[in-house]
């Protein structure tokens, strides 16, 4: 279990939590969603310990992180871009298994958007944690590259049962990766549920979130 | 390359460099007095005449490898100081302290000093390692500085040490502005060089021969030498633009 105990976080006078608590079980994919501004990246920077807080963050140490940006060393190749994060991995069949081995080689510069964001989930799932960051993944990108992406995603997580924390403002998209869905506000968690049954879901948290 | 782009890269500074010429060389028909202003062509010969001469390529090398020392010297040292500028801010403070006061040498005094101090072989090689080591520092911070923020955090979530953040990171994002600045600090530094070995009187040295050619009035001499430092100059410095833009164009 991993647990958020009293974390409190404000940037200048501005307060995103006070005595925030947020429980997540072992091997689940949690979205988290809301409106800007409402504490979701900083939520992850928290528990990458990325930023400075007060309270506990218990049992997510050494977590991987997808940014929203891909964030790769532009002097490396895919394959040594990966490497860096663990020289231990045998990167080339992670790279066959996403049709990516023939890039192997190539710099980011040489990839396309759709190829770097793969190589930049890959690079997350390379690292030898078993705990997941994800800030708006696949923000920008056309509709059939984010269906494409997401499945990706979903396969490599099918094999790496790694529990998952993703932002996005894209609720399906949360629906279609998530467990489980949770919309903050005001930096207090304003709703928090197992996804069930996908289509109902996106109906109640659309409504939510459009506040209608 | 467009045939734009071309143009200008290639046809303007052809140009320039022959409008210098020209310019020289009316100056130097007016003037007529081959003393006080040589001809162009009286130059080329006396390159020449030099060129044959085993006491000129002495000279040469000489204070070319001074310069490269020297060089050598200032930039390990202004790396370190920018590694160490960057990671501890008390270290930033004390050297931040020490690099305007070294900016601020006077260039001559300490010439006059060191040659009282050491070997007028080695003077030369200090006060230039003194004179490029804050401009050397400040370019290497702030490459350094300009690498991405976001990179840095993604080494941080990866637990990337310090010492792999040096040499996998930080040193090939800055290569091609380090390699720019190595260009135009070899350049500097031949020049500082010269001026050193003349206030020095640094045997077997271009300095030297210049000062010779003061000495006996044989001027065309000293363009000659003018000239061949020039030219090592360019050499270095177009070198370092050409190898940076295609370090930058492979990323």
């Amino acid at each position: 279990m991993i647990e958020l105990k009293n974390i409190s976080k404000s940037y200048g006078d501005n307060v995103i939590y006070t005595d925030f608590n947020l429980q997540i079980n072992e091997g689940e994919t949690v979205a988290i969603l809301g409106d800007s501004g409402c504490g979701k990246t900083t939520l992850l920077k928290i528990m990458a310990n990325l930023t400075d807080f007060k309270g506990e963050v218990v049992g997510f140490d050494n977590p991987s992180f997808v940014f929203a940006e891909d964030r790769l060393l532009p002097h490396k190749t895919v394959k040594e871009n990966l490497l860096f994060v663990n020289k231990e991995k045998d990167v080339s069949s992670m790279l066959e298994k996403v049709g990516l081995k023939e890039y192997e080689n190539a710099y980011p510069k040489e990839l396309s958007t759709g190829m770097a964001r793969r190589v930049s989930v890959l690079r997350a799932f390379c690292y030898d944690t078993n705990k997941m960051l994800l800030d708006e993944p696949f923000r920008n990108l056309d509709l059939s590259l984010k269906y494409r992406l997401m499945n990706f995603f979903l396969e490599l997580k099918k094999v790496d049962k790694k529990t998952a924390v993703f932002v996005t403002h894209d609720p399906d998209e949360a629906v279609f990766i998530a467990d489980r869905i949770i919309i903050l506000e005001g930096g207090k968690v304003l709703f928090d549920e197992k996804v069930l049954d996908k289509e109902n879901m996106l109906k109640d948290i659309k409504k939510i979130l459009i506040k209608d | 390359m467009n045939k734009k782009t071309a143009i200008f890269n290639i046809v303007v500074p052809i140009l320039t460099v022959v409008v210098i010429f020209a310019v020289w060389l009316i100056s130097s028909i007016s003037v007529a007095d081959e003393i006080i202003l040589p001809t162009p062509f009286a130059v080329f010969e006396e390159v020449i005449e030099l060129l044959k001469t085993n006491r000129f390529y002495q000279a040469y090398f000489n204070t070319l490898l001074r310069s490269v020392i020297a060089f050598l010297v200032s930039f390990v040292l202004a790396f370190i100081f920018a590694i160490m500028s960057k990671f501890s801010s008390i270290l930033r403070k004390i050297i931040e302290t020490i690099v305007p006061i070294i900016r601020a040498l006077p260039t001559i005094a300490v010439v006059l000093l060191l040659v009282l101090w050491v070997d007028s072989k080695v003077a030369p090689v200090i006060v230039t390692t003194l004179v490029v080591l804050p401009t050397m520092y400040t370019t290497l911070l702030e490459g350094i500085n300009e690498v991405d923020s976001d990179i840095i955090e993604m080494c941080k979530v990866y637990k990337i040490s310090k010492k792999r953040q040096i040499v996998e990171v930080y040193t090939p994002m800055i290569l091609p502005t380090v390699i720019v600045a190595i260009g135009t600090g070899l350049s500097l530094n031949l020049k500082l060089m010269v001026a050193a070995e003349v206030l020095s009187s640094t045997v077997r040295s271009l300095g030297s021969l210049l000062q010779e050619s003061k000495i006996y009035f044989e001027t065309a001499n000293m363009f000659a030498l003018v000239l061949v430092s020039v030219i090592t100059g360019l050499i270095f410095e177009i070198s370092g633009n050409v190898i940076s833009k295609r370090l930058r164009r492979k990323r």
